[in-house]
């Protein structure tokens, strides 16, 4: 079942495009190998934890969330493209629809929602993250600790693999008391193509 | 029938390739390689050149007399290309079965890093595989009659 957190009405992706790739992201997911939800959740929680104890300074730990999750995105993004037949995106905009609606749910199960600051920013908010499930954080880590910042790293990791160099950070939390979750995703630069002997 | 496959990184390194009918040595197989690679790098650019939508124009086939090229770029920069002889049809479900092929055992592979050459064993033989396998089906429809 989806729940939507709320729909908004963007300048450029029209809401039959949205359904159109909300019902491209319910395939995808369909056809993905599944594992156990609480299995999932459960080993990223001992990742984290074993990470704080191991490297004790909590903006170290997400540092090395987002390490991680760059190199996963950079694997990730490959799966992505193959098993749910992308095309090639018109703007940033349609990008962002595309990892919240169809990127999320193959991979995660959930859908995000968009909100869009201009061309080259958007905020996208996760209502029902399912990380964050038994998740509890105690209060020298509250406001610290992002602790779904693999997300941060999967998403720059995968974007950087199209040529987008982003900048993702964590700027609500769940566990922190806020609302939802969300991810603010800023465009720094498009890369260019570089090849090995141009001078020929 | 297919004559050979080739998997491009996108800075132009050749990371895999599987030649099905050998060539007679009449140049290194490097330049070869590099050869290929430029002239798919020099025809997207072209085709960017001469399009209406320069976005939408994508090479698929690059006939000659002698021989078809099928090429598949996909948005992280990989080109899966195979050469065919001119009565091959199009390989478009090929070329993605082959980017599936490589998703499963070249990307999700633990031991290997993103952007070297390809010394994954069981891709090699998933490929290998899939394309003699496909080889066989053309032949066998000429002798049906």
């Amino acid at each position: 079942s989806q729940s939507f957190c709320a729909v908004y009405v963007m300048a450029s992706v029209s809401i039959q495009d949205q359904k159109r790739l909300s019902s491209k992201g319910d395939t995808a997911f369909a056809n993905m190998e599944k594992v156990n939800c609480e299995l999932f959740v459960m080993t990223y929680g001992a990742i984290v934890i074993q990470l704080v104890k191991d490297i004790g300074d909590v903006a170290k730990v997400n540092t090395r969330l987002e390490a991680m999750g760059y190199n996963i995105g950079m694997r990730l993004i490959d799966e992505f493209l193959s098993k749910a037949q992308i095309k090639r995106c018109k703007n940033f905009q349609e990008t962002a629809e595309l990892i919240a609606r169809v990127g999320l749910k193959m991979f995660l199960g959930v859908e995000g929602s968009i909100k869009s600051k201009d061309d080259t920013t958007f905020y996208m908010d996760l209502s029902n993250n399912p990380l964050n499930d038994f998740v509890e954080l105690p209060p020298q880590f509250k406001g610290k600790l992002n602790y779904c910042n693999l997300l941060c790293g999967v998403i720059r990791g995968s974007l950087e693999m199209v040529q987008l160099r982003v900048q993702c950070v964590y700027t609500k939390s769940v566990l922190n008391g806020d609302d939802c979750d969300q991810i603010k995703v800023s465009l720094e630069e498009v890369l260019e193509d570089v090849f090995a002997d141009d001078d020929d | 029938m297919i004559y050979g496959f080739y998997l491009y990184s996108r800075t132009g390194l050749c990371l895999f390739h599987l030649e099905l009918v050998k060539y007679n040595g009449l140049s290194d197989q490097e330049e070869h390689k590099r050869f290929l690679f430029g002239l798919l790098r020099t025809f997207k650019n072209f085709s960017h050149f001469v399009s209406h939508e320069p976005q939408d124009n994508i090479v698929r086939v690059i006939s000659t007399t002698s021989f078809r090229l099928h090429v598949c770029m996909t948005a992280t920069g990989l080109r899966f290309a195979i050469l065919s002889s001119l009565e091959t049809p199009r390989l478009d479900q090929t070329l993605s079965y082959l980017y599936q092929l490589y998703v499963e055992y070249v990307a999700k592979n633990p031991l290997y890093t993103i952007g070297t050459v390809i010394h994954c064993d069981r891709y090699y033989k998933e490929v290998k595989r899939h394309l003699t396998g496909e080889v066989y089906n053309f032949n066998a429809s000429k002798y049906a009659k």
